[in-house]
């Protein structure tokens, strides 16, 4: 087994302030709510503690001289105690969902919403996989510890507090013999924590370890069958399993001791009670009701104290989650609108490149100095091998990604000045890989615009050559499209893409040109628009105002197809080449 | 069943506490001076020590238990797994089968585990409290117990409803999850038609969707607990009111009132968690079926029952009217689609006549080379993926040496062919475990110098070696996320070496030289060709000049056999081979030129 891969991410996860205080961002909205969630807990907290004391009154008031009608009272008051807490009891478990509920869904919606202003080079870097889990499963753990979790918290605190001040003002000498044993508790505690939290520390990493193993091994599959490798592929799943197995036990082991010892403790300070006491009741400095009262009063006291000790295993993940949520939150997009774009009510569709330097990364560059010039609704071609940085021009005009050097122009102002939204807003896309939607093909041509009318659609369809395919598909515009459209062959994706570029009507269009794609439909869509076109087929290339050769980065030719065919140079041979090979 | 005795054990001691605490609060009201009241608190720090060790073992074994269950449910789930067939794995996300095995299996755990643990406790700590209450005082504890009856009566109706608004907000949460994806796989589309808005507001939808089911949810589970906590509060009124006047008339002493509200203490507790347990009983359940209906889908693709005693393969291939399309059979999709609503299973709606392969027929040769060409989507990969059965087709026959491929065992059949994918998957290993992926068994008799000799020779044909010396740790480099990042070329030449070191009889290159410039590809070629004589080779591929001196080439378009033959013979007779060929000269020409 290789090690290296694996998280071995065994840092400390204590709740720094860094992140409450983010937290504490996300709960601010809402605090009038955590206030009376708050409140609702104090008063069932103090309901709570009032029961033993009512127990108390009857046995020392009415039970033991002997009066029934005073009897009946506090069995009234009591039945009114239980009723209450009931009823505040649902409310506050009920607001304390909906808090962590909605703060879930800001959340979620804030992350979303951070995603889609990440620049492609983000995308490059991370997988979908692991996007995603910030949005899902991160954010659904992170609620157990906002919801449940903190109010927990404070509910325990309180009635350890309530139950403090109530066995204080009962009889303080006993209570100080019972707070006596807490001494033990703590230690008993602070032995278990430490021992669960370097515990839960390596389980995590040992969990992460094996959604790492098997994410592989399934997008791996087809290559685990094809090499005969599940037996193997077994046993190395079986060591990771068992490593947190183990693990797990060993916790197991922790929790098993924990919880005997918090209730012999707890019985420790029953026994000291009834000792000492009993003593001060045969002595008649006590009443027996007392003595009741405070016995019910410890069950009470330690039972928050195994609560929290139970929950500090979420604790520990959801602390984990928010970290690595706020991570991905504190990721400033590098590509973003200026502070006071350009207001530009129409775009004419003139686009420049001055002296442009592109790189993906470093100082790699796979465009070199790059310059030309486009005219409103002229178009032009760029030629050259896989590898010549052509693909890549697609990609700056509407900043997928920035240039390094040089300056990119539209209608002579540099796009960096423009609005992103504006500026893509203008500019069409064609792509090589067309991406289609789940939904239907309706949905896929307009992509969720309902400005977008469904004769749109159509009349775009027919133009494209689109309508045809898509009147024979069962339930035609409504046809589902399985995910990333499987289902329907390369050329019909084509066209598709063709009609959504056609129906948001762009003054400019960029073209990844195929060999598969239906040339009359390319040809119509690029009618009185700008467009810059990739070219892999010489047919294409006739029908351009102007060709680019590219050749590792850099422009080696360029000019008209005949000016080109006179040089005599790249591009003539190749013309020259084809033309004989077509006749 | 050792578990159920320490549970037994540990609760009947923890009765004797207020047992206990009975006599002691009598003594002292009857018989002031004799009570020994050291002995019964060291008696109760006694119980409680000895009740320790039991609860101690009762938890460790039963929690251990449910670990050591869900140990063998992932270890099984994912042997299964890799049974399966390719055709549910196109089918499912591999988002959606990891939310199986880690959400999923986690509620059975839970379940089993804390979940059986206090369902257990809860009904040892009635039984046995109940007897004792009914022994001292049977009228006090009927009035006691008054409101219990209700108890199963809300369980039922709170967990049902509990259950169904659990499933709906776990479908939500799937459709929210789908969505999720998708936005970031199509982010392209999305930024450069400036969809985010819209995304935005879809996504604001399904996202206010589930937090509406999840208040549904809670609306309920709200309920569950204070109605727990307000019946047995009831319990407690009843004895303080009834218990209280029976004191008054003599026919209770007062410890046995106190002994008795202990117990309604006691078995108020376990009461609560019943609504608790019966959360993770739901959870449980619905996650159990999940896993179950996965187990339950057969993979169809298996090795006979009786196979031919052959080891290697020559290497005459035939294909014999073969027709292919992606098919779920009935019973996965129906059972793919009760796991993931979001599942479509459209191969029934689309028409009958809608095969990716459609008739296709050939002969190849043991030794010979023969490329197959054609665009992109008209099924020549899916020709390669039928060879060493990752699916099946649905009509006709695949023959290797004569025989039906289905009569060979799936180990040697895929032992004897090499196949480099077009994206070569790479695991997050070392270069060398990448290489041996698979034949870890295989090489084993050759020891560890042997085995890394046939590695760096499989590398010198690939020319991966000259790249891997480069690297400070050569073979033992890591590969992936911790590791370095390889070319494009270089992950294809070690899906070449990791082909070949099987010696196969057959070799498979899907479009293995796409990331490879043309030189080094002829350098890989030319190597190979001079190294594994002898072996069938089917080369996929967009370039020509790749296959242009094959023995056969097949010119594949839209499903159909367009054209079988050599070079020249299909530049005459195949307009779309010849289309290709120019194409790929136009490219190749201005590679040339600079």
């Amino acid at each position: 087994m290789t090690e290296g891969f694996y998280e071995k991410d065994l840092l400390e996860k204590q709740i720094d302030k860094k992140i409450a205080f983010k937290l504490f961002g996300y709960i601010k909205p809402y605090r009038f709510l955590l206030g009376l969630t708050i409140f609702l807990l104090l008063l069932t907290a103090g309901l709570e503690i009032l029961g033993p004391y009512l127990v108390k009154i009857a046995i020392d008031r009415y039970i033991t001289p002997g009066k029934f009608e005073g009897l009946v009272y506090v069995v009234v008051l009591y039945g009114l105690v239980i009723l209450f807490e009931f009823i505040i009891q649902y409310f506050q478990v009920y607001f304390t969902e909906y808090m962590g509920q909605k703060i879930m869904y800001d959340m979620r919606m804030n992350i979303f919403a951070h995603i889609n202003k990440m620049p492609m080079s983000f995308f490059d870097k991370n997988p979908t996989g692991r996007i995603m889990t910030r949005v899902t499963t991160d954010v659904q753990t992170l609620n157990e510890m906002l919801s449940s979790g903190t109010v927990t918290l404070f509910g325990d605190v309180f009635m350890i507090m309530g139950i403090t001040v109530m066995m204080l003002s009962l009889n303080w000498k006993l209570s100080l013999i019972t707070f006596s044993v807490l001494i033990l508790l703590a230690i008993a505690t602070f032995i278990f924590r430490s021992k669960v939290r370097i515990a839960f520390r390596i389980i995590r990493a040992k969990i992460s370890n094996i959604n790492s193993f098997l994410h592989e091994a399934i997008s791996g599959i087809n290559t685990a069958k094809i090499f005969n490798r599940q037996e193997e592929n077994d046993k190395d799943f079986k060591i990771l399993n068992r490593q947190y197995l183990d693990i797990y036990l060993k916790t197991i082991f922790y929790y098993a001791v924990f919880f005997p010892v918090v209730i012999l403790i707890s019985t420790m300070a029953i026994a000291l009670i009834i000792w000492y006491g009993g003593q001060k009741v045969i002595q008649n400095y006590l009443t027996l009701g007392t003595l009741v009262a405070f016995i019910q009063y410890i069950e009470k006291f330690f039972h928050p104290i195994s609560d929290l000790s139970e929950k500090f295993g979420i604790f520990q993940e959801a602390i984990a989650a928010s970290e690595r949520i706020f991570k991905l939150l504190e990721q400033k997009p590098s590509i973003i609108s200026p502070a006071s774009p350009v207001k530009v009510r129409e775009i004419k569709g003139n686009i420049k490149f001055d002296r442009v330097w592109f790189a993906y990364n470093n100082r790699n560059y796979v465009l070199k100095d790059i310059s030309f010039k486009l005219e409103t609704g002229r178009s032009i071609a760029f030629v050259g091998a896989t590898g010549s940085g052509k693909t890549s021009i697609i990609n700056l005009l509407n900043r997928f990604y920035d240039i390094q050097k040089g300056k990119i122009f539209l209608d002579d102002i540099d796009i960096k000045r423009f609005d992103l939204q504006d500026l893509r807003k203008h500019i069409g896309v064609v792509m090589q890989d067309v991406f289609l939607f789940s939904g239907t093909i309706l949905d896929n041509i307009r992509l969720g615009n309902k400005d977008i009318s469904f004769d749109e659609v159509i009349k775009a369809s027919k133009y494209v050559n689109a309508h045809k395919f898509i009147e024979r598909l069962p339930g035609k515009y409504d046809y589902e499209v399985k995910e990333r459209g499987q289902t329907l062959s390369v050329g019909q994706r084509q066209l598709i893409a063709f009609a959504r570029a056609l129906v948001f009507n762009p003054e400019i269009l960029l073209v990844l040109d195929e060999a598969t794609s239906s040339i009359d439909s390319l040809t119509k869509i690029m009618k009185n628009r700008t467009t810059i076109i990739i070219a892999h087929r010489l047919s294409t290339i006739k029908n351009v105002d102007k060709i680019i050769v590219l050749s590792h980065g850099r422009i080696v030719e360029e000019g008209t197809h005949k000016k080109l065919l006179k040089l005599k140079g790249i591009y003539h041979k190749l013309y020259r080449f084809q033309y004989q090979l077509q006749s | 069943m050792v578990s159920i005795l320490y549970i037994f054990f540990t609760n009947a001691l923890a009765l004797l506490i207020p047992w206990i605490l009975k006599i002691v609060i009598d003594s002292i009201e009857n018989f002031p001076e004799s009570t020994n009241l050291l002995k019964y608190s060291l008696f109760l720090i006694g119980i409680a020590a000895v009740q320790g060790v039991f609860r101690f073992y009762m938890r460790k074994i039963l929690v251990g238990t449910s670990r050591e269950i869900e140990y063998s449910i992932r270890t099984d789930f994912f042997s299964h797994l890799q049974k399966l067939d390719s055709s549910f794995f196109t089918n499912t996300r591999t988002g959606s089968i990891m939310a199986l095995m880690t959400n999923d299996l986690e509620a059975v755990r839970n379940f089993l585990g804390p979940g059986l643990l206090n369902l257990f406790n809860t009904i040892f700590v009635f039984v046995t409290t109940l007897t004792v209450m009914f022994l001292i005082n049977v009228k006090l504890s009927l009035y006691s117990l008054i409101a219990f009856p209700i108890l199963p009566l809300l369980v039922n109706k709170l967990g049902n409803m509990l259950h169904q608004r659990f499933k709906k907000s776990q479908e939500q949460y799937a459709v929210l999850s789908a969505k999720t994806q998708e936005s970031i796989a199509g982010i392209k589309v999305i930024k450069s038609f400036t969809q985010e808005e819209n995304e935005k507001s879809t996504f604001s939808e399904l996202n206010m969707e589930y937090l509406k089911r999840n208040l549904s949810l809670a609306r309920v589970r709200g309920a569950f607990w204070p109605s727990m906590i307000f019946v047995g509060g009831i319990g407690t009124l009843v004895v303080l009111l009834v218990g209280g006047r029976q004191v008054i008339n003599g026919t209770l002493t007062i410890g046995q009132f106190v002994q008795f509200s202990a117990y309604i203490g006691s078995i108020t507790w376990p009461l609560i968690s019943v609504g608790w347990v019966i959360n993770l009983v739901q959870r449980g359940s619905v996650s159990m079926g999940r896993i179950n209906n996965i187990f339950r889908i057969k993979p169809e693709v298996t090795s006979p029952k009786k196979q031919p005693h052959v080891k290697t393969l020559k290497g005459n291939i035939s294909f014999d009217h073969i027709f292919f399309r992606y098919e779920l059979n009935k019973n996965t999709a129906r059972l793919i689609k009760a796991n993931f609503i979001d599942f479509k299973d459209t191969s029934f709606i689309d028409d009958k006549n809608n095969w990716i392969l459609k008739d296709i027929s050939f002969d190849i040769e043991a030794g010979m080379q023969v490329g197959i060409v054609g665009f992109t989507g008209s099924g020549k990969s899916t020709i390669a993926n039928l060879i060493p059965r990752l699916y099946d087709p649905q009509k006709g026959e695949i023959l290797i040496d004569g025989l039906n491929i289905k009569s060979y065992s799936l180990e040697v059949l895929r032992l004897n062919i090499g196949y480099v994918s077009q994206e070569p998957f790479l695991f997050s290993k070392s270069i060398k475990e990448n290489i041996l992926f698979g034949k870890e068994e295989y090489l084993s008799n050759l020891g560890e110098i042997g085995t890394m000799r046939e590695i760096i020779e499989v590398s010198k044909i690939s020319h991966l070696h000259e790249d891997v010396m480069q690297f400070p740790k050569r073979y033992e480099t890591l590969i992936g996320e911790r590791g370095v990042t390889l070319s494009g070329g270089q992950k294809q030449r070690l899906a070449i070496a990791r082909a070949l070191l099987s010696h196969p009889g057959i070799l498979i290159l899907d479009d293995s030289f796409s990331s490879v410039d043309t030189n080094t590809e002829e350098l890989i070629f030319e190597d190979l060709k001079k190294n594994i004589t002898g072996i069938t080779t089917i080369i996929i591929s967009h370039r020509i000049s790749t296959i242009k001196n094959s023995d056969l080439i097949i010119v594949i378009d839209d499903g159909k056999i367009n054209a079988i033959g050599k070079h020249v013979e299909l530049l005459r007779k195949s307009g779309i081979y010849q289309s290709l060929y120019h194409k790929q000269q136009l490219s190749e020409e201005l590679e040339e030129e600079v």
